[in-house]
């Protein structure tokens, strides 16, 4: 219980950060649903998690902060969704 | 799918209100409810711990946390006195015992009206007559 809550503490910054992105991919109007979809695909099969998560941003937000989760499944998530988060265009 | 995650020792109510907001708000989680966890360790550890799922694409309005007194907690009317005291557009989240300041607490979690601004429009009376069928 002690090591999962200085976890959680620790890894405060790195979840927000992760929220923050999915947030940006979800609330993008210039995206359509189905290509959302694809994103949210490319972002599991880069981290090499096909299978274990739905396409979709609960999904992915429930795994990565399941308690769960491995810090290296965690790790593979963050670049995978900086990487897809690269791609996308810049907002206005 | 939901998931269960410890909270830090709360020493007052505002504190945890605090805790759990940082869940919703920095997290993007929705608080579906709220307990007390003990380890099996010896001697066994307690706190309080959530139960969580994502909400990154929906707006909720905020958690608030209100302590129930024990002479309310054990008096049903007094205690049903106490949910509408809440407010009749708040929605009741969990009613649970927490730990706060190491003693157990009854509280009840609820939401204030509907985030996102949903209005609701009494619709007026309709002059049909129901029918069902047989």
């Amino acid at each position: 219980m002690n090591s999962e809550l200085s976890e959680q503490t620790k890894n405060k910054a790195q979840i927000t950060s992760f929220v923050a992105g999915l947030k940006r991919i979800v609330s993008d109007t210039s995206i359509t649903e189905e290509r959302k979809g694809l994103i949210f695909s490319e972002i599991i099969e880069n981290a090499k998690l096909t299978g274990k998560i739905a396409p979709d941003a609960e999904s992915l937000n429930n795994y990565y902060q399941d308690p769960g989760t491995s810090a290296a499944d965690r790790s593979a998530l963050d670049s995978s969704l900086a990487l897809a988060l690269s791609k996308m265009p810049i907002q206005p | 799918m939901s998931i269960r995650k410890f909270l830090a020792p709360a020493t007052s109510a505002d504190q945890l209100q605090s805790q759990l907001r940082d869940q919703e708000l920095a997290f993007g989680m929705r608080v579906l409810g709220i307990g007390i966890y003990q380890t099996t360790d010896s001697p066994p550890v307690r706190n309080n711990s959530v139960e969580l799922t994502s909400r990154i694409s929906e707006k909720i309005s905020e958690l608030r946390v209100a302590i129930v007194a024990k002479e309310v907690a054990d008096d049903d009317a007094k205690f049903s006195g106490f949910l509408k005291s809440l407010g009749a557009e708040a929605s009741i989240v969990d009613i649970a015992t927490v730990l706060i300041n190491g003693v157990e607490q009854e509280i009840v979690l609820s939401r204030s009206g509907v985030a996102g601004g949903l209005v609701l429009v009494p619709q007026p009376p309709s002059a049909l007559t129901p029918s069902l069928p047989d």
